[in-house]
């Protein structure tokens, strides 16, 4: 054995068996039954022995639990350096499979604009956000839409009249948000953390689809339609003692909650709504960029600034239906050129580019 | 999936296909232990936890065009260092000002006391520590990186700047002087060993 020719404490203290055993107390038996073999090393070996135990060894900085709460900052920091900086490579799992569609039609929006507290369900609900942590408020009191970029990648864009109130930072496991009025949500795909939207009477769970909601506050039903993929809705509070009822809605399906009853009716097959971005598939095939961005445009509510002369002879094929505004930019820019670059400033996109490949 | 199991040059690999679980993974596995190092380089403990996010951050930026490093740990403890050393070196040109002793490691080693039973063994150890505690700041940072982080020679000497000579001599220079002003007692306790093990 190599270790019976040690002459230095320091080999012993580098010895990660020896260390072990001053550390962990592992293989007792068989250190005692050593030394006494060797008894010309016992001094080395005590003395090293001290020094390991006056070193100490390795003490945690931070709790499970203050790692976890790192991490998610630590994301939310990515997550913005990656949408400020340039178009980077798309992640996998930043790629979006779903995309909902949220609706509070009729005279919802009107209610809200009056501000009457009593109608503000949507700061008042229990949330799941990180201790510490405050809730977004947001009440689009302008005439067009206004789009909101979330910490995990998802965007909002929220139709005039419409409250949205969501925390800085979701919760690990997962991702709340409340809304009053009407809004189109596309959610990013993470299995692990599912999307929650609380309107006043029913939650809609997410799990990787599009969807749309109607629930207004003052209309006597809300209606819940599902253009792909699955939904989840169930109440908020039963009204009796009865357990939530969870309805499951499958492609093309749609359910309505009778506010007055506390129940659903049952699911039916249903067309898809002659709405704008629902319609709207973002297939492009050699179509000009300009076209492309004025489709974003409109269906989107933004404006998007591009050097009109750089780009004019650029064409793109490119299929963009399942991903969020975001998503939809990058893979635009990407396709233009390595030096074509976008950032966003609320509403406002701004490309620069040098030109097509 | 990958789990905690998986040695570091796999999850690293696994990141590099955009696999954010083994980001997770190597994330929970590391952070503490940098936040720890961290705060032992500035007493602005805020910044210390900047750093350490702002070091992991950069892996998932650069995923790909990161290559597997040798070792993670010290990869990491490099990145962390280097960052408090910037963000330092920064604020002292913006404030004009010097913080005496920030930057300088400042760690403080804890006996292991859970795994002492005896008084001698006690009062020996709490001897040692003492004087360990008043080595120059660079050798308790060898010392440190040594025996509580488990890096190699020479990837201490890579994390400070020094090279492979001289990480060894800032850690045998410690351990030398500790023993020269201790080392007296020690005769008088070698015939009783059997009685502490």
């Amino acid at each position: 054995m190599q270790r019976e020719s040690y002459t230095t404490v320091t080999q012993f203290c580098d010895d990660a068996l020896f260390r072990d055993w001053v550390i962990t107390g592992r293989d007792h038996a068989g250190w005692v039954q050593w030394l006494e073999a060797n008894a010309d090393k016992q001094r080395l070996a005590q003395e090293a022995r001290y020094l390991i135990l006056a070193i100490g060894s390795e003490a945690p900085g931070a709790t499970a639990g203050e790692t976890d709460q790192a991490l998610e900052e630590t994301w939310w920091r990515i997550h913005e350096q990656e949408h400020r900086v340039r178009p980077l490579a798309l992640a996998g799992w930043w790629r979006v499979a779903a995309a909902a569609l949220l609706f509070a039609l009729g005279l919802g929006w009107y209610a809200s604009r009056l501000h009457s507290p009593g109608r503000d369900v949507a700061v008042s609900q229990p949330s799941a956000a990180l201790p510490g942590s405050r809730d977004i408020g947001i009440f689009n009191d302008s005439k067009v839409p206004r789009l909101v970029n979330l910490e995990d990648g998802s965007t909002i864009i929220l139709q005039p009249g419409g409250k949205l109130s969501y925390p800085r930072k979701f919760a690990a496991q997962k991702r709340e948000v409340h809304l009053s009025g009407e809004a189109f949500f596309e959610v990013s795909k993470n299995r692990q953390r599912p999307f929650l939207v609380y309107t006043n009477d029913i939650v809609t769970e997410v799990v990787g689809t599009s969807f749309r909601i109607k629930a207004a506050d003052d209309q006597p039903e809300v209606e819940v339609f599902v253009k792909t993929g699955e939904v989840h809705v169930r109440q908020i509070q039963p009204k009796d003692s009865k357990a939530a009822e969870n309805v499951v809605l499958l492609p093309n399906q749609s359910v309505s909650y009778v506010k007055s009853l506390s129940l659903f009716e049952k699911p039916e097959n249903k067309d898809i709504p002659k709405r704008a971005i629902e319609y709207l598939n973002f297939d492009f095939s050699d179509a000009p960029v300009g076209t492309i961005f004025s489709t974003l445009e409109s269906a989107y509510g933004v404006t998007i600034d591009y050097p009109h002369d750089v780009l004019r002879d650029c064409y793109l094929s490119t299929s963009l239906s399942d991903e969020p505004l975001l998503s939809k930019l990058k893979i635009v820019c990407e396709s233009i050129s390595s030096g074509t670059q976008f950032r966003m400033e609320g509403n406002h996109v701004i490309v620069e580019s040098t030109g097509c490949n | 999936m990958s789990d905690s199991t998986l040695p570091d040059s796999q999850l690293w690999c696994l990141i590099k296909d955009d696999d954010q679980a083994a980001y997770t993974t190597l994330f929970r596995k590391y952070y503490p232990a940098l936040l720890g190092y961290g705060k032992s380089l500035t007493d602005h403990h805020g910044l210390a936890g900047d750093c350490v996010q702002e070091t992991f951050m950069e892996i998932w930026l650069y995923r790909r065009n990161l290559a597997v490093p040798d070792s993670v740990r010290a990869y990491l403890l490099a990145g962390v260092r280097r960052r408090i050393a910037r963000r330092l070196e920064r604020d002292r040109i913006f404030r004009h000002s010097r913080d005496i002793g920030e930057g300088e490691f400042s760690f403080q080693f804890t006996p292991l006391d859970e795994m002492i039973s005896d008084e001698e063994t006690r009062r020996q150890v709490q001897q040692l520590n003492t004087l360990l505690n008043q080595l120059p700041a660079r050798q308790r940072e060898a010392l440190y990186l040594r025996y509580h982080q488990q890096l190699d020679i020479d990837e201490i000497a890579r994390l400070m700047q020094i090279n492979p000579q001289s990480a060894s001599n800032l850690l045998h220079r410690g351990i030398k002087h500790i023993r020269e002003v201790w080392v007296g007692e020690m005769h008088t306790l070698a015939l009783l060993l059997c009685v502490y093990f």
